[in-house]
């Protein structure tokens, strides 16, 4: 058991404590709802998207892949469930701004010469990238006998990266057999140039589709917001007479920037509740909260509730 | 609302059982008091609520009007979709403005969940209108459901085809038409053109639809269409989708699950009690053992989900509850509860002291 990986969900808050948690530092992950310029402009830097839909057997990709550039970290995903923290991998170890932190560092030199598939095994054998991952998992709460009926499946879905890379736009989907190229671009066009692909994409699957999901992992709000309040008070510092004559845009941007600081952080603490909840288990909780209840005489109440509610379905 | 496809993300095409002109608020925070207000979200919208064709589920859309997505001739981007099932929020005025206001609001149900909407259309004749509809498309009644029977959600009403999603990127070269009906591959997960299966939900995900498909609600529905025989140009993915679909309405045979039972406002006024949140610190995270979070435990969806789980497994009798003295055997939730209640009193009877009860086995 020790070598399965689980399905995680595709959420904001729970792949920025992912990525914390192998070590990186400076990023975080948002969702994208609407594929706008406004939109994207508000997140930006946008180190990459990753895509997730549903995915569809039926897909045949007759798109060549390109092996040309050696700098494209390309994996083939050869585990169950690492597609997630794979698609993070993709946008990670292609961005040489972002600082990984050691493991990953490690990693990333460790696997430079790989193969697509002997990276991918290299990814699944990563004890520290693994653990980080399953520390997400659902809490298993209970003995259940069979596991393989266990839960009635969800929908399959996957994730895959878009990342600009020396000059090309490209897409990382680790069950294709390498990196598609998507054409020229900057780290400014990219973003627009991804936009009508993603949207082909969605219309392609439209007809028989419902879920997607884009998250972009961008740089650190946090750090952004405080970087800017210190640039624009080390301005404004200097002169304090200046600053009453002109300086009331700065004052208002500096008030605006802090709402935004306490909005991320009231966020961020958002997210840790969250996360922290999903990987309790809450079983012991319920059986003694019952427990009580029973003692206190109160649960007879529940019993009748879910006897009254029985008899009307 | 299901796991992994939360609100959010992006859809097209419309099949809509109402819609309205229609702006939201978003929650702001203002900096000077700390406090949140509502915020009027300017932009011109639409509410729309369509039954998916592709999940058999009602869905409550906000989509943004005009402005095209980068360059498409869309004109409607869905920036909101909730799967609503019947009975879980209702739409009514907000009771601030009066019964002049045009605002109104989507009340859930289940904890203090509001999403609140202005009505952009130019008469507000038909606001009212529109609110039953929508209603009667969620709940099958235009009354708000404070009991909560199993109503019938209204029978699906197809609208107009067509319409926000079609075009985008349609003229690209080199796309693959979505391939429906394409015959000579399914059943176990599938296979890349890499030839590896990985990805999430893993293999068992065949079964689970391969047994759905043994329901007798689809079975009746789709009995025209075995499984294997796809020349009906019915995909596989749409037709897996319809039979979880099917399943899941005719699946809970046993009852009602934990989670409906309880019900945020009904356990909160247990959980205020002091007694019991000492009591139960201990099975909490750490982070967690206080009065606050405690309260926010109940109305979270990761709470009500590990409910849900455990709900499955205890009323298809997968769950073996003999260390807790409880006989293995599919269960009620009702039977559930009165075998801890049974095994209360006779505890009770040996000792006067409870003991710590056990842990649930990893």
């Amino acid at each position: 058991m020790s070598d399965s990986w689980t399905t995680i969900e595709s959420d904001p808050g729970v792949f920025t404590e992912l990525i914390e948690s192998f070590g990186t530092k400076g990023v975080q992950v948002e969702e994208i709802y609407s594929l706008d310029k406004d939109t994207l402009a508000s997140v930006a830097p946008v180190y990459g998207l990753i895509f997730l839909f549903k995915w569809n057997q039926d897909h045949r990709d007759r798109r060549e892949v390109d092996h040309s550039n050696p700098n494209v970290f390309f994996a083939s995903q050869v585990v169950n469930n690492a597609c997630a923290t794979q698609a993070l991998l993709s946008i990670l170890l292609n961005r040489p701004e972002v600082d990984l932190g050691e493991d990953l560092n490690t990693f990333k030199q460790f696997t430079k010469e790989f193969a697509p598939d002997m990276k991918g095994l290299a990814i699944s054998n990563c004890e520290s990238i693994r653990n980080a991952h399953n520390s997400f998992s659902r809490p298993e709460p209970f003995a259940v006998e069979d596991s393989k009926s266990s839960k009635p499946s969800q929908d399959v879905y996957h994730f895959i990266s878009y990342v600009p890379i020396d000059g090309k736009l490209w897409e990382l989907d680790g069950l294709k057999a390498g990196p598609i190229n998507l054409g020229e671009c900057t780290d400014e066009n990219w973003l627009d140039k991804v936009c009508p692909v993603i949207m082909k994409r969605i219309e392609q699957y439209s007809q028989s589709e419902i879920r997607f999901n884009l998250l972009a992992l961008i740089k650190n709000k946090m750090d952004l917001y405080r970087a800017r309040i210190a640039e624009l008070e080390a301005a404004r510092g200097g002169d304090q007479s200046a600053m009453e004559v002109d300086g009331g845009g700065l004052d208002e941007e500096i008030a605006e920037l802090r709402q935004r600081v306490a909005q991320e952080e009231e966020k961020r603490a958002r997210w840790r509740d969250e996360n922290i909840r999903r990987k309790h288990n809450y079983i012991p909780f319920l059986f003694n909260f019952l427990r009580i209840l029973a003692e206190k005489k109160q649960l007879k109440a529940l019993i009748e509730k879910a006897q009254e509610l029985q008899s009307s379905s | 609302m299901f796991g992994l496809g939360r609100e959010g993300g992006m859809s097209s095409s419309s099949n809509a059982l109402c819609e309205y002109r229609a702006g939201k608020f978003v929650l702001k925070r203002d900096e000077a008091t700390g406090k949140q207000f509502m915020h009027a979200d300017k932009r011109p919208g639409l509410i729309r609520v369509k039954r998916e064709e592709s999940d058999g589920l009602v869905h409550f859309q906000w989509l943004k009007r005009g402005g095209g997505v980068m360059g498409a001739p869309t004109t409607y981007t869905v920036e909101d979709d909730l799967i609503l099932f019947p009975d879980e929020a209702v739409m009514k005025r907000s009771a601030q403005g009066g019964s002049e206001s045009r605002v109104f609001l989507l009340k859930f149900k289940q904890g203090d969940r509001k999403l609140y909407f202005w009505f952009q259309e130019e008469s507000k004749d038909e606001d009212e209108a529109f609110v039953k509809k929508v209603n009667v498309s969620l709940n099958g009644t235009a009354e708000d459901p404070t009991e909560q029977k199993a109503t019938e959600s209204v029978a699906k009403e197809e609208g107009g085809e067509g319409g926000s999603g079609s075009g985008a990127g349609a003229g690209e070269g080199g796309g693959e038409p979505p391939s429906a009906g394409d015959k000579g591959k399914e059943e176990e997960g599938g296979e890349g053109d890499s030839g590896a299966v990985p990805m999430d939900t893993g293999a068992t995900g065949g079964e689970g639809q391969q047994e759905a498909a043994a329901e007798p609600g689809a079975a009746a529905e789709l009995s025209t269409h075995p499984l294997d025989d796809l020349t009906s140009g019915v995909s596989q993915e749409a037709l897996a989708a319809a039979l979880l679909a099917a399943a899941g309405s005719v699946h809970p045979p046993s009852g009602p699950s934990l989670a409906e039972v309880l019900k945020p406002e009904t356990i909160v006024p247990l959980l205020r009690n002091r007694d019991i949140q000492e009591r139960l610190a201990e099975y909490l995270p750490q982070e967690h053992r206080h009065e606050e979070a405690i309260l926010e435990l109940a109305s979270s969806p990761q709470f009500q989900q590990q409910l849900e789980t455990f709900s499955e497994a205890l009323q298809s009798g997968q769950l073996n509850l003999n260390a807790f003295g409880i006989p293995h055997s599919a269960l009620t939730v009702a039977d559930f509860l009165k075998s801890i209640q049974t095994m209360s009193s006779a505890e009770e009877g040996k000792s006067g002291e409870t003991d710590k009860g056990g842990e649930a086995e990893k």
